[in-house]
């Protein structure tokens, strides 16, 4: 599919979405005008005339319900290819243009054993995972998905009825990157802001304060060895982190696990989703993946990750 | 038993229970000191390790040169603070050497094994910087138990007095920056 091809397939489902927006707020003007109507015809019969209107609330909220199902259902399959098609043309392309060796899945992500095997965050009660790209960029291999995970919570109110109601624990990317440093010990850095659902690999995490307490007061540090936090986190890297925390302004946590960095950026978003609706401008398009590709190489160039000085041992 | 007694026994329990509780804060404050310590014993070590291997790699290109750059290295188990720092500052001094050597052979700067070398000195040297971090950073916080009433009064009792620093070079006090 070209951008011509893509353009029309969302006018297709503009379209559709506009006339079934047209014959939802027709069907509300009818059932409203009749339901007046009619509580104007009986308003000498008070008492019924009180419950007219009220009871046609129900035939037009099922009314309403059935058209939003039925456009939803006649759009479906057309966003999906949209989005699809948007994803390989715009974001695959900008991609291509800033790293090399991409592979972009767009439906795929992170398995949710991934996540659990870093031992840094619960997968709660619904993990969902997209949007998977892996390239190299500066000599730095990396690999990035969104992810978005629930936890279930139940209630139960004074009648002892139960209400289920879904809480994001987190929604954001998750980066994985080649880390120029070797480590024994894996450290867990969080802003004290990140959701409280990590759980420190266990046991043999233990809290470290570092010796800035500017640090501190932004991070915690849980390592399972002293010596490597410091080892990883030198006074020059430490300013580097609090430089991103204040750039990006959003709950971040860095794991170091197995020789790789591992950051969790929460920013409560889907990243790289369009618009089905918005009207696609060719120049906007091109732009708007760039601000989410430039967080990737941005935390690369300020860490400095392309720094090969201490990969090689003697 | 006359209830001033008795309070006289609860006040006698809370103060032994704290007692103990603080003695064993500055113990495990104590041990934590030495094993920093060590780390920093494991790093000096290493540096050591890497700077022999340098000096042997010289030892080809420089033979007039390697007796005075021997010489000034001594390493050994059980060193105090002291000892440890002077060892430290003799090794800056033949890397430096060693550095400013190299600028006199251009074959030895594109010596592979020598690259290596450089690459694993900056290594052993964050090393050595973190483990001097770790050891200061333990170190304050027992020096300000030390200072602190009434911690400071067990910790007197206990014979305890204030531990000194390792201090970084001049040189070493940014992160270590080597051209290749």
């Amino acid at each position: 599919m070209n951008i011509s091809e893509l353009k029309e397939l969302q006018k297709k489902i503009i379209s559709i979405d506009k006339k079934y927006n047209k014959i939802a707020l027709i069907g509300l003007i009818v059932i409203l005008i009749i339901g007046i109507v009619t509580t104007i015809l009986l308003s000498k019969y008070f008492m019924v005339a009180m419950f007219v209107l009220p009871s046609f609330l129900w035939p037009l909220m099922i009314f309403e319900v059935t058209i939003a199902i039925i456009k939803s259902k006649k759009i479906s399959e057309d966003s999906k290819t949209f989005k699809k098609e948007y994803k390989r043309i715009f974001i695959l392309n900008a991609l291509e243009k800033e790293f090399t060796n991409v592979t972009y899945k767009p439906e795929k992500g992170f398995p949710e054993e991934f996540i659990e095997n870093t031992h840094m965050m619960t997968t709660g009660d619904s993990y969902e995972s997209n949007d998977y790209i892996e390239a190299k960029y500066k000599n730095v291999n990396f690999s990035q998905s969104d992810i978005h995970i629930r936890e279930k919570h139940e209630t139960t109110d004074s009648d002892g009825n139960k209400k289920t109601h879904w809480v994001t624990v987190f929604q954001g990317r998750w980066l994985v990157f080649d880390f120029n440093k070797e480590f024994k010990a894996n450290v867990q850095v969080a802003t004290h802001d990140f959701p409280s659902a990590q759980y420190y690999g266990g046991e043999n995490f233990k809290k470290v304060k570092m010796e800035e307490s500017a640090f501190n007061n932004i991070f915690s540090v849980y390592t399972q060895n002293e010596h490597e936090a410091f080892y990883i986190l030198t006074p020059h890297f430490m300013e580097k982190l609090k430089k991103i925390k204040e750039e990006l302004n959003i709950s971040i946590m860095f794991c170091f696990i197995d020789n790789k960095l591992h950051i969790a950026l929460n920013n409560y978003k889907d990243t790289f989703e369009p618009n089905v609706l918005k009207e696609i401008n060719e120049t906007e398009e091109q732009e708007k993946p760039l601000k989410d590709i430039r967080t990737i190489t941005n935390l690369i160039d300020e860490l400095r990750l392309d720094n090969d000085l201490f990969r090689k041992e003697v | 038993m006359p209830i001033i007694i008795i309070i006289l026994l609860v006040l006698a329990l809370i103060f032994v229970i704290w007692y103990i509780s603080v003695s064993n804060k500055l113990n495990r404050a104590v041990v934590k000191i030495d094993e920093s310590s060590s780390g920093i014993d494991v790093a000096l070590t290493k540096r050591y390790d890497v700077l022999t291997k340098m000096i042997d790699v010289v030892k080809g290109y420089a033979k007039h040169e390697k007796e005075t750059l021997f010489e000034i290295i001594k390493l050994r188990e059980g060193m105090t603070m002291d000892e440890k720092k002077e060892a430290n500052k003799s090794m800056s001094e033949t890397l430096e050497k060693l550095n400013v050597l190299v600028e006199n052979y251009p074959e030895l700067k594109s010596n592979e094994n020598y690259k290596t070398l450089q690459q694993s000195i900056a290594d052993v040297e964050e090393h050595l910087q973190a483990a001097r971090r770790l050891y200061n950073s333990n170190v304050s916080l027992f020096n300000q138990l030390l200072v602190t009433f009434p911690t400071s009064a067990i910790a007197k009792s206990k014979g305890m007095i204030k531990k000194d620093f390792f201090e970084a070079e001049e040189t070493k006090k940014e992160d270590v920056k080597i051209d290749l």
